[in-house]
C-alpha cells in the first residue's frame, strides 16, 4: 500500500526501473521459463535447467552469430552471409521445437550439429584468414553434453576432432581453398556489415524495452491487485464486525426481555410482595435472584466490549472524591466476600485528591477487579482496595486491589487484559464468567487517560493497579494556548446556570446540557468545556472557557443562550431554565513571553478568578 | 392521599404483570397498554400522572408515542419514564431530547425505578 501510494506521488515507472534493472537477470530467467511453460510439467528439476540452458544458448549463440557474421562481411566474405544466416535461423528454431516437443536430446544434437557443420563451412569459406570460427568448436561438444546428455557430448567430441583433422589435413597439403577478396565487395560488404550491426543494436535495445514494460506492466497490474483485495478484505472485515456488532446488540435486546421479567417477578416475590416466603424458600430465591443479576451484569459487559471496539464506549468527564466510591464499591461487594469468608477492606488516604474521571465507570472498573480478586481468592483470604497519589506521577491517583489468591503466572500477566482471556486453573471456581471484565477495565482505564496493569506472584497473590488523571484546570485548559507565541488575544468564560428544573430530570438535564455545550457552538479542538464538578459542589453551573474576542464572546453566550432555550422548550417536562453569562478578558500581556506551562498556570490561575466572581455573583442574587 | 396513576406500556405481558406488581406495591395505581395506539389511546382515556414507556413497540413505537404526547397539549404535561431493553448509549440521549424525564434499562433497578417515579409526580 505504502509503495503504491509513493508511486502515485512521483511517477511511476520512473519510481520503480531501478530495481527492475536490478533484478534484470532474474527476470530473464523468469521469461525463459514462461516461454517453456508448455513443457513445465513433462520436465524434471534437472531436464528444466538443461531447457533454460538451451534456450540461453540458443540465444546466445544467435546474439554472437551477428556480429561475428558482420566481422566476416566486413572482411568481403559474401559467401558467409546466407551460411550464418541459415545458423541464426536453425538455432533460433531449436527453442520453438523443445517447447513444443520437450526432446532435449533434439535440441542439443540439433544446435551442435548444426553449429559444427556451419563452423566447417565458414572455415571452407574463409580460409586462411577465418581461424577465428574454428575457437568455437570446442564448444560443440560442450554444449551437446550439456543439453543433450554425455553420450552427445562424446559423438560431437569425435566429430571435432575428426573435422578438425580433415582441416588439418587440407591445411598440411595445400588444398585450403583460396578466397578472392574483390575490394569493391569489401567496400559493399563494410557498410552492409555495419548497417546490419546497428540494426542488431537497434533491435536488441527494442527487445530489451518491450521486456521492460511487460515488466512494469505486470507489476502495476499485481500492485493494482493488491490494492484491491486489500481494500475488499478491509470491506469484508468492517462489514463482518459490523454484522456481530448488530448480532450482539440484537440478542442482549432480545436476552434482556425474558431477564427482566425473571428480575421482576423474582424480585417481588422475595420482598414479599406474593405473600410470606420462609427461611429456605428466601435463601433458595435469592441465589436465583443473584444469578439473575450476574446474567445481566454479563450481557452488559458484551455490550460494553462491542463499544469499546466500535469506539462508541460512553465515558464522561466528571470530577469526584475517589475514597467514597471506593467504599461505596466495597459495601456492594461486602456480603459476597463474607460468603467466602474473605476479608474485603477499603482504605483510601484522607487526602485523597479529586479524579477527573467518569465515577460510574470506575465504579464498574473497582467492581470488576474487585469481583476478580473475590474469584481467585481461596476461603480465609482477604482483598485490599487502596486508593492514594501514584508516587511515579502525582499528576495521578493510583488504585490497587490486592488480593491473597492464586496468582497469576509470570507469561500469563500481560495476557490477561486481552479479550475472553482467562486464566484456567482447577482449584478455582468453574464458573468464571464470560472473561470480558478485565478487557472492559483496561479500556474504560485508558479512555479516561489512566493505564492498568498487574503484579503477582503465583501462589501469593496479585496485586491489580489502575490509574486516573487528578483534575488540574491548568492542564483541562491546555488546548486554549496552542504553541508558544502563538497566544490569542482574547479569551472568554462562559458561564452557565440551570436557575430551575425539575429534581428528578437533574442528572439527565445535567447530561444534556454538557453534551449541548460539547457538541454546539464551540470548537471542540481549542475550547473547553469544564467536566461537571470543576465548579465546586455546584450542580446546574457549567462553564467553557473559550478562545475568542470579545465580539465573538457575546454572539457566542447569545448563540448558546438559544440553544439551550430550544433544548429546554425540547424536554418541556423539566420546566429548565438556564442562564448563559459571557465573561471575556484579553489574555495577560506576560503570557507572550513565557513558555506553554507558565501561561497555562497563568491562564489557570485567571480562569480561577473569573469562576469564583461569578459564584460569589451567583450566592448574592 | 389519592394514589397517583401510572400508564405501563409494554408489549410484554409478563413484564406489564410484573411491573404492575411492583408499582401496586407501591400504592401507585396501573394502567396497561400494549402498543403505540393503544398507549395515546389510554392516556387520553384514563389521563394518567406518570408513562412508563417502552420504545420498542408494535403500532407506534416509543418515540412515536413520545411525540405524539409532546405535540398533544392535553397531554404534553404528563412526564414520561423510557424503560427499554434497547442499547442505553444509544437510546438514553434519545429519548431525553424526545421529552422523557429519564431512562431506565432493562432490567431496571427497583429503587432507583421508584425513586425516579415519586420524585416526579410525587
Amino acid at each position: 500500500m505504502a509503495a503504491s501510494m509513493d508511486g502515485t506521488g512521483v511517477h511511476p515507472a520512473s519510481a520503480s526501473v531501478a530495481p527492475m534493472i536490478a533484478a534484470a537477470p532474474g527476470r530473464l530467467w523468469v521469461e525463459v521459463d514462461r516461454f517453456l511453460a508448455p513443457q513445465a510439467e513433462s520436465l524434471n528439476a534437472d531436464e528444466r535447467r538443461r531447457a533454460r540452458l538451451t534456450v540461453a544458448v540458443s540465444a546466445s549463440i544467435v546474439a554472437l552469430g551477428v556480429p561475428i557474421a558482420c566481422n566476416l562481411m566486413l572482411h568481403g566474405v559474401w559467401g558467409n552471409l546466407p551460411v550464418t544466416l541459415g545458423l541464426l535461423v536453425v538455432v533460433s528454431a531449436v527453442p520453438f521445437v523443445l517447447r513444443r516437443t520437450g526432446s532435449l536430446v533434439l535440441a542439443g544434437n540439433a544446435i551442435a550439429g548444426v553449429l559444427a557443420a556451419t563452423l566447417a563451412i565458414l572455415k571452407f569459406n574463409s580460409g586462411t584468414i577465418a581461424v577465428p570460427p574454428f575457437i568455437f568448436l570446442p564448444g560443440v561438444p560442450l554444449i551437446a553434453a550439456l543439453i543433450a546428455g554425455p553420450r552427445a557430448g562424446v559423438f560431437w567430441g569425435g566429430f571435432a576432432i575428426v573435422e578438425l583433422g580433415f582441416f588439418y589435413f587440407l591445411a598440411i597439403n595445400g588444398l585450403e581453398p583460396m578466397i578472392e577478396l574483390n575490394p569493391e565487395h569489401l567496400f559493399r560488404g563494410r557498410y552492409v556489415g555495419a548497417a546490419v550491426m546497428v540494426g542488431f543494436v537497434l533491435l536488441l535495445a527494442q527487445a530489451y524495452e518491450r521486456l521492460k514494460t511487460r515488466a512494469l506492466d505486470e507489476l502495476r497490474q499485481a500492485q493494482r491487485l493488491a490494492e484491491e483485495r486489500s481494500r475488499e478484505l478491509e470491506e469484508s472485515r468492517r462489514q463482518q464486525l459490523e454484522m456481530k456488532d448488530r448480532f450482539v446488540s440484537h440478542v442482549s435486546h432480545e436476552l434482556r426481555t425474558p431477564l427482566t421479567a425473571l428480575h421482576q417477578f423474582l424480585s417481588i416475590v422475595l420482598d414479599g410482595l406474593a405473600g410470606k416466603i420462609e427461611g429456605e424458600q428466601r435463601e433458595y430465591l435469592a441465589i436465583a435472584f443473584r444469578n439473575a443479576e450476574q446474567l445481566r451484569r454479563m450481557i452488559d459487559d458484551l455490550m460494553d466490549l462491542n463499544r469499546a471496539r466500535s469506539g462508541k464506549l460512553r465515558v464522561e468527564s466528571d470530577l469526584f472524591p475517589v475514597g467514597p466510591v471506593l467504599a461505596d464499591c466495597v459495601r456492594n461487594l461486602e456480603a459476597r466476600a463474607g460468603e467466602k469468608g474473605i476479608r474485603l477492606q477499603a482504605c483510601a488516604s484522607e487526602e485523597l485528591a479529586v479524579a477527573q474521571a467518569d465515577p460510574t465507570r470506575v465504579r464498574q472498573v473497582v467492581g470488576n477487579l474487585v469481583e476478580n480478586a473475590i474469584k481467585f481468592t481461596p476461603k480465609d483470604g482477604r482483598v485490599d482496595v487502596t486508593g492514594a497519589r501514584d508516587p511515579d506521577d502525582d499528576s495521578f491517583l493510583r488504585i490497587s486491589v490486592r488480593d491473597t489468591g492464586c496468582g497469576i503466572e509470570p507469561g500469563a500477566v500481560d495476557r490477561i487484559f486481552d479479550r475472553l482471556h482467562q486464566e484456567q486453573s482447577a482449584e478455582t471456581d468453574s464458573r468464571l464468567g464470560l472473561g470480558l471484565g478485565l478487557a472492559i477495565a483496561r479500556e474504560l482505564v485508558e479512555r479516561q487517560g489512566g493505564h492498568i496493569w498487574a503484579e503477582s506472584q503465583p501462589g501469593s497473590g496479585s496485586t491489580f493497579h489502575f490509574t486516573l488523571p487528578i483534575f488540574e484546570l491548568a492542564r483541562a485548559l491546555r488546548p486554549c494556548v496552542l504553541e508558544e507565541g502563538e497566544l490569542r488575544r482574547n479569551f472568554s468564560v462562559l458561564h452557565v446556570e440551570l436557575l430551575r428544573g425539575s429534581a428528578i430530570a437533574s442528572e439527565g438535564l445535567q447530561r444534556g446540557v454538557l453534551h449541548l455545550l460539547r457538541t454546539s457552538v464551540f470548537y471542540p479542538e481549542r475550547d473547553v468545556v469544564l467536566p461537571k464538578g470543576a465548579l465546586g459542589d455546584a450542580p446546574g453551573r457549567f462553564a467553557v472557557v473559550a478562545a475568542t474576542g470579545a465580539e465573538g464572546a457575546e454572539a457566542l453566550a447569545k448563540r448558546l443562550a438559544l440553544r439551550l432555550d430550544r433544548f429546554a422548550e425540547a424536554s418541556k417536562t423539566c420546566h429548565a431554565e438556564f442562564r448563559v453569562r459571557a465573561h471575556t478578558e484579553e489574555v495577560p500581556a506576560e503570557l507572550d513571553r513565557c513558555t506553554r506551562a507558565e501561561a497555562l498556570e497563568i491562564l489557570a490561575g485567571r480562569v480561577e478568578e473569573i469562576l469564583r466572581e461569578a459564584g460569589h455573583e451567583r450566592g448574592e442574587t | 392521599m389519592s394514589s397517583k396513576k401510572i400508564l405501563i406500556v409494554d408489549d410484554d405481558r409478563d413484564i406489564r404483570m410484573g411491573l404492575g406488581a411492583r408499582l401496586r406495591a407501591n400504592d401507585f395505581e396501573v394502567v396497561f397498554a400494549e402498543d403505540g395506539m393503544g398507549a395515546i389511546a389510554t392516556a387520553r382515556r384514563e389521563s394518567p400522572d406518570l408513562v412508563l414507556l417502552d420504545i420498542g413497540l408494535p403500532a407506534g413505537n416509543g418515540y412515536v408515542v413520545l411525540d405524539r404526547l409532546r405535540k398533544n397539549t392535553s397531554l404534553s404535561g404528563i412526564p414520561v419514564v423510557v424503560l427499554s431493553a434497547r442499547d442505553a448509549e444509544e437510546n438514553e440521549k434519545l429519548a431525553l431530547e424526545e421529552g422523557a424525564i429519564a431512562f431506565f434499562q432493562k432490567p431496571a433497578d427497583n429503587e432507583s425505578l421508584i425513586a425516579a417515579i415519586r420524585s416526579a409526580i410525587g
